[in-house]
């Protein structure tokens, strides 16, 4: 765990130290000995400090430039997103999902859904199921352009920054144009999606889709071979497979540590299992290494989203089941029926019946967990979310005790922490 | 989400009386088990089943809850129940919660940090947000909230309103405020 052995001996090596002053009569030189330099020094890193990528505090006991111990300090993005949650309707809690991990909302809608519609037994049509897959993975890759030029930005190498927001800037606005907003999507909701894809949506994602493989080439010689990235990541930062384990460590940073677990392989939800894709994985478990897991894991995106492009098929984007879903509003026009389902629907939402289930994906971060218990009415009576980047953290002070400061911040940066959904 | 082998369930009811009760439903099996009986039983989990992983672990609050859990009556209803999620290593996706229901009164539950160190995280979580105490936890202190702060959130007779807002700007009172200007 211990990376960098350059640990110097806690106390010690100062001791020593005392300045001769002119002694007198009445007083001894240990009168005139100045105290002796703190070996040890605790210093707050953020909550506001650029670096740690939101609002994180940590609390660093520091010997020199050595980290002897750091303590990650959170709660100051905390917005009580569970016990709201136990406040909305199912159906009107779909937007403070998207609010918990704000890089990849998609994938946070996804997993709620998952989550309302196996408590409620609903089908979903399968022009939906393929729309989720290609959307979460675009949001994935949007996620993942966020860490990588952050990353870069981190360890001083500044341009990655801007050839990642490019192609961020072009799924931002495909997303814009599906569900009206670039972050706080929304888009797929218990029962299918809240729209359908716009032929200028097909048109744009299917040219990003063509364009996408060669930008990751690009950040790629910008960084993957460079000599001062490589020095800046290579070997800091080691946290061992069973430390990954044991510490609850997920998605890319548990598979940079040599863990071959991809729920979306190992666990298929949505539909995953018939599509073809690697996980990658690599054994060092250093920032390098979690740099090369999330850029291979970026391509793999780029295929999955492709082979869900290529085979979306026709048909509804909505359940026809009236107990979950709003009618069409043409339907409400003409019949008495679908104008009771919708004025029930909406005042009263949907009621599952009595009962608990825990939905995980693979968001991003890793696995993102939805636990939701119902008492049968239309208000959730317990959901709780479990956040990768609220395992991850807890990994931090184990991965850079006994490295440098200046190494915490490519460390924190290499396991991607969201921090509203570490604080929810 | 696949169903851990039937042989599991006869392996944990042969442990004695630490398992209260077994449920399978959509797809996901459960165990309640005694408070008392929890790190041996996790730890026998991990050990000799294969549940390398302590997924997640949250709490619930069954104050307002229209029927008792599976294997909550069998200790005269307790109110707080902890939930543990455990995984199996792949290949498979094998899954297991399990339940520990403590009452009020005695609202502790033995900590997991021992067996798995990333339960730190989540426990201090619950103890905040909850108020349900883990004895044997290194470092229990609130993880959310301020630590000045009284009460715990999740809990279901926590208000959620109520709190005075300072500049409300209602027409009412701009109202009545203008009238008093004018007087």
């Amino acid at each position: 765990m211990r990376n960098r052995g350059s640990r110097r001996s806690a106390v010690g090596s100062r001791q020593g130290d005392s300045v001769a002053l002119l002694a007198s009569d009445q007083l001894t030189t240990a009168d005139y000995r100045l105290p002796t330099p703190p070996d040890r020094m605790k210093v707050n890193m953020g909550p506001q400090h650029p670096s740690t990528h939101g609002v994180l505090r940590l609390v660093l006991e520091l010997d020199g430039e050595t980290v002897i111990s750091c303590q990650p300090e959170i709660g100051y993005l905390h917005t009580g997103i569970e016990k709201t949650v136990e406040d909305k309707t199912y159906w009107q809690a779909v937007t403070l999902t998207d609010r918990i991990d704000y890089l990849s909302p998609l994938s946070m809608n996804l997993a709620y859904s998952l989550a309302v519609e196996r408590l409620m037994e609903v089908e979903i049509p399968e022009r939906a199921r393929v729309i989720r897959i290609l959307l979460s993975e675009l949001g994935r890759l949007a996620s993942h352009l966020v860490w990588l030029g952050t990353q870069a930005v981190d360890l001083g190498a500044l341009s990655a920054l801007f050839y990642c927001f490019r192609e961020r800037e072009v799924l931002l606005d495909l997303f814009e144009e599906i569900s009206g907003a670039r972050m706080m999507t929304s888009f797929i909701r218990p029962g299918g999606l809240q729209n359908d894809l716009t032929k200028k949506f097909l048109r744009k994602c299917d040219a990003f889709l063509t364009g996408m493989p060669a930008h990751v080439d690009e950040y790629e010689s910008l960084l993957t071979k460079n000599e001062l990235f490589r020095e800046r990541t290579v070997g800091v930062g080691v946290l061992s497979a069973e430390d990954a384990i044991a510490l609850g460590v997920t998605g890319a940073n548990a598979r940079a540590s040599g863990i071959d677990w991809d729920l979306r392989r190992d666990d298929p939800y949505a539909d995953y299992h018939l599509y073809q894709f690697n996980v990658p994985v690599r054994t060092e478990g250093d920032v390098y290494a979690r740099y090369l897991v999330r850029v291979a894991e970026m391509r793999e995106s780029v295929k999955i989203a492709r082979q869900a492009f290529d085979r979306l098929p026709d048909g509804p984007i909505l359940t026809s089941d009236r107990k979950i879903a709003l009618p069409p509003r043409e339907e409400i026009e003409r019949s008495m029926e679908a104008l009771i389902h919708h004025f029930k629907l909406v005042t009263e939402g949907y009621k599952p019946p009595i009962g608990e289930v825990y939905q995980c994906i693979e968001s991003p971060r890793g696995e993102f967990g939805v636990y939701l218990l119902s008492d049968g009415t239309g208000r959730p009576y317990r959901c709780h979310f479990r956040a990768p980047s609220f395992a991850s953290l807890h990994a931090l002070g184990p991965c850079s005790e006994g490295g440098l400061v200046a190494d915490l911040v490519a460390i924190i940066g290499s396991f991607d922490p969201v921090m509203g959904e570490v604080d929810r | 989400m696949t169903l851990p082998d039937p042989a599991l369930h006869d392996a944990l009811t042969a442990r004695g009386d630490a398992l209260l009760a077994w449920d399978e439903e959509q797809g996901e099996a459960s165990a309640t088990v005694a408070p008392d009986a929890l790190p041996e039983t996790a730890a026998w989990l991990k050990e000799s089943q294969g549940f390398a992983r302590l997924s997640d672990i949250t709490a619930i609050d069954t104050l307002r809850y229209p029927v008792a859990m599976p294997g909550q009556i069998a200790r005269g209803t307790p109110r707080f129940g902890v939930i543990y999620h455990l995984a199996a290593r792949p290949p498979g996706a094998v899954r297991l919660r399990l339940r520990v229901f403590v009452p009020e009164s005695d609202a502790v539950v033995p900590s997991l940090v021992p067996l798995w160190p990333g339960a730190n995280f989540f426990e201090r979580e619950i103890y905040d947000l909850m108020g349900i105490t883990f004895s044997g936890h290194p470092d229990l202190r609130r993880i959310m909230l301020a630590e000045e702060w009284v009460g715990h959130p999740l809990r279901k007779d926590m208000s959620i309103g109520g709190e005075p807002v300072e500049f409300t700007h209602t027409i009412a009172e701009i109202t009545r405020n203008r009238r008093k200007a004018d007087a």
